[in-house]
């Protein structure tokens, strides 16, 4: 009988509290107390520095996002990729509010984040990265074509990639044992629903399995160990956290954003 | 000084499910903790959160448990805060290397969660009983090459700054690692806390007054002034032998 493992997977909380404290809370009523942070901690929301602090004191393994490089390294940008000039202006301005919003021992904290972390479970190889095994800021959209995703797992070693930054959840498995799974976003969920995410991973054997309901439940690499994924959504008060936003100056548009998830 | 009950711990170990286990622990009794799952992040987090004790994680990936310790020996804020080495190995010459490093205790992994805990309380007891018996003569001020120190008789006045402060003598002014509330922890009879951002040495006070009705000034014999909170206007007088 293999030992059933859970944990909790969280990413691009963005500078909001509110979210985050939802997500916490949500995770102890779960009973899951083995978490990892997904990185993105800061951007976009109005208290960076209130996230930092939280996410610090739980302390729970983070790895870096392209926003905590970017804002820890005082790069100037967060290296992500905006559509529209406007979007560009907006994400400036988000840069520099972040930025003087931190200081410099946060921002070194930021800066020493470790860019992937490694977990093994009875022979499941894990990979826990922001964007994707290969880049910070490589977007592994649900776009992706099997054979891609198949190829970057086999090239790092894992079984089991989880990814941020894209702020959509997903569970796919493209290919025979290996398995990504996407964290969603805690604080700027792009899917639709503003409710903030968290996903839940479940590692066990067949018979466990059967009391998750996730399609994608499958076996990992050549173990015998089966993985399924749950994404949890928490409501909070998005309406407060919106006007916290706008209170503190930032663009219009990065309000309305999570307000429409 | 905090009481056992609510000191802040540090724990600095890269293995998140020990953290988990050692923060819940010490929760329940009480302390804060102050995680750090990264050996980097451990002088920086340290330097701004002054934390009573500091538990260190010996084999880190990045820099190791010996290289955060001597950092930590030589910053002047936290050099004298107790540390506990946590490591696998376990040979009498690891320990001795340890002791002789610096560290103040020493704890081999595995280990049983009572044993640290008891040696968490006897580490604190220590520190503290140490500290708390004289009160500091000399206040160490940061030099051109490393530290020097200021006779406490010497200060006008201490100010709090964001996490140091600054010394003030009738030579000029200097500033020191220690925070405010370090200073007031371990001064002696002579300095006391007269507001938010400043400590008084009473023997240089030369007169008092009130500049408006509700700002209660000290006077002191190098010509500064120094406002003291309403709500300790009672206690300064009374320590002046006003009242």
């Amino acid at each position: 009988m293999l030992k059933t493992r859970r944990f909790a997977l969280y990413s691009d909380v963005h500078g909001n509290v509110s979210a985050l404290e939802a997500v916490y809370q949500d995770m102890d009523d779960a009973g899951v107390l083995e978490r990892y942070c997904l990185g993105d901690l800061v951007g976009y929301g109005a208290d960076p520095a209130g996230v930092i602090e939280r996410v610090r004191r739980s302390g729970d393994p983070v790895v870096q996002g392209n926003y905590d490089r970017g804002v820890g390294g005082r790069l100037g940008d967060c290296g992500c990729y905006y559509a529209t000039e406007q979007a560009r202006a907006d994400g400036q301005a988000s840069y520099d509010f972040t930025s003087a919003n931190i200081d410099d021992v946060d921002a070194e904290w930021l800066a020493a984040l470790p860019v992937e972390l490694r977990l093994e479970h009875q022979g499941a190889r894990v990979l826990l990265c922001h964007g994707s095994p290969r880049k910070v800021n490589e977007y592994l959209l649900p776009d992706r074509t099997d054979s891609q995703l198949e190829r970057l797992a086999r090239e790092a070693s894992a079984e089991v990639v989880c990814v941020g930054h894209v702020h959509v959840p997903y569970h796919r498995t493209p290919a025979p044992g290996i398995h990504y799974v996407s964290s969603g976003s805690v604080g700027k969920p792009k899917d639709g629903d503003p409710r903030a995410c968290w996903v839940e991973l479940v590692l066990g054997d067949a018979e466990v399995m059967a009391a998750v309901n996730d399609s994608s439940a499958a076996v990992v690499g050549a173990t015998g160990v089966w993985l399924a994924a749950i994404a949890h959504r928490v409501p909070y008060a998005v309406d407060v956290e919106a006007a916290a936003m706008r209170a503190a100056g930032l663009p219009e548009s990065l309000a309305r954003a999570i307000l429409a998830g | 000084m905090n009481t056992a009950a609510n000191a802040k711990v540090m724990i600095v170990e890269d293995d998140a499910e020990l953290v988990r286990g050692l923060k819940r622990l010490l929760e329940s009794d009480g302390y804060e903790v102050v995680p750090a799952t990264v050996s980097l992040h451990a002088l920086p987090l340290a330097l701004r959160e002054q934390p009573d004790l500091i538990v260190l994680d010996v084999m880190m990936p990045g820099i190791d448990g010996w290289e955060v310790l001597r950092r930590i020996r030589a910053s002047a804020s936290i050099a004298s805060t107790p540390v506990m080495m946590l490591t696998a190995k376990s040979s009498v010459d690891d320990r001795v290397f340890g002791l002789s490093a610096g560290a103040d205790d020493y704890l081999t992994k595995p280990f049983a969660l009572r044993e640290f805990r008891a040696r968490i309380d006897a580490l604190l007891r220590r520190s503290r009983s140490g500290l708390e018996a004289p009160g500091i003569k000399r206040m160490p001020v940061t030099a051109e090459r490393g530290v020097a120190f200021v006779d406490t008789s010497d200060i006008m006045y201490i100010e709090g700054m964001r996490n140091h402060c600054m010394i003030h003598t009738s030579e000029g002014e200097m500033p020191s690692r220690m925070s405010l509330g370090e200073v007031e922890m371990r001064a002696g009879a002579g300095l006391m806390r007269v507001h938010r951002s400043y400590i008084v040495n009473l023997d240089a006070v030369r007169g008092c007054h009130w500049a408006t009705k509700s700002a209660f000034v000290l006077s002191l014999k190098d010509g500064s002034e120094v406002p003291v909170s309403r709500t300790l206007v009672a206690e300064v007088r009374g320590r002046l032998g006003l009242c």
